[in-house]
């Protein structure tokens, strides 16, 4: 992909998904039953920041915070 | 709900990430968010091909210098607002180097969390790598089991921190990855609005300093 297509290619689109509340925590146990994790986990990983993963890291880094809100 | 106005930053947002992977060491990026709102709180999440199925930024695939070598990298990033609910800014951020799309180890990341509360720096680098020297000098009766790699290296904090173009620019400049041709230009680009922008928020959290450094170069304020 050349600089000019790629300029083109960014044009105008939209790339935000919005998410109810609901759709929101039921998408992130999703992720984080993938990873064989909770929540709780997780943020004990970041408080600890000691990942069992880099893809934990990552995830945290989505959803960290999120389902405390 | 999201405002036209937090979408349209979002947008720019994500496409400039975009571009700078896709003009520099990467191909057919497509950098998504996934966006939710409680209360007065924004909270966007960012990567490569990041939706509400995966909820985590896929790695992209990078050309190693080396031929028969593969090279990974995750850039993740959540945006919120700030306490005033003006600024959106970058709350989170994950730049990760790795040898295969599902490794769980790679070479490095730097990791950025807004105030954090642990003591540990907001923004760190990690290197998965041993060190001898390390492993003599850890004290196994207080941090038994720890390895090198468990090490955070303070990278400059929330106003000085490395942006992404430095970690781009990092596996250039060492040959690791491929760049295109005129990355530099890109690079430099990017840099510059990082740093700008870096400032103006440093300013506006410090008006003091602001108007300590017009005074003594003498430079006229609003009102002069």
């Amino acid at each position: 992909m050349t600089i000019q297509e790629q300029r083109t290619a960014d044009h105008d689109e939209d790339v935000v998904t919005e998410l109810s509340e609901e759709e929101f925590r039921e998408a992130a146990y999703a992720a984080l039953d993938r990873l064989g994790l909770t929540y709780t986990q997780l943020r004990d990983m970041a408080r600890r920041r000691d990942f069992s993963s880099a893809q934990a890291q990552s995830l945290w880094v989505t959803i960290g915070g999120a389902l405390d809100l | 709900m999201i405002s036209d106005k937090l979408r349209d930053r979002t947008n720019k947002f994500a496409k400039e990430i975009q571009a700078l992977l896709n003009c520099t060491i990467a191909s057919h990026v497509q950098v998504k968010a996934v966006a939710l709102s409680k209360g007065d709180d924004r909270l966007f999440a960012l990567g490569h091909l990041l939706d509400k199925n995966t909820m985590t930024a896929q790695r992209l695939r990078l050309r190693p210098c080396l031929e028969r070598s593969e090279l990974w990298m995750d850039v993740s990033f959540q945006l919120r607002l700030d306490a005033e609910r003006e600024h959106l800014m970058v709350h989170k951020s994950f730049f990760g180097v790795f040898g295969g799309q599902q490794d769980k180890r790679g070479l490095f990341h730097y990791d950025y969390e807004r105030d954090k509360a642990d003591g540990y720096p907001d923004a760190h680098l990690q290197v998965y790598a041993d060190s001898g020297l390390f492993d003599r000098v850890n004290n196994p009766k207080t941090d038994g089991g720890r390895s090198f790699a468990q090490l955070h290296f303070p990278v400059g904090g929330k106003r000085f921190r490395p942006c992404l173009e430095d970690v781009i620019e990092f596996l250039i400049v060492e040959r690791l990855v491929q760049a295109r041709d005129d990355y530099e230009k890109i690079l430099e680009a990017g840099r510059e609005g990082f740093r700008r922008n870096q400032l103006l928020a440093a300013m506006r959290r410090d008006p003091g300093a602001v108007e300590m450094f017009m005074q003594r170069y003498g430079i006229p304020g609003e009102n002069a």
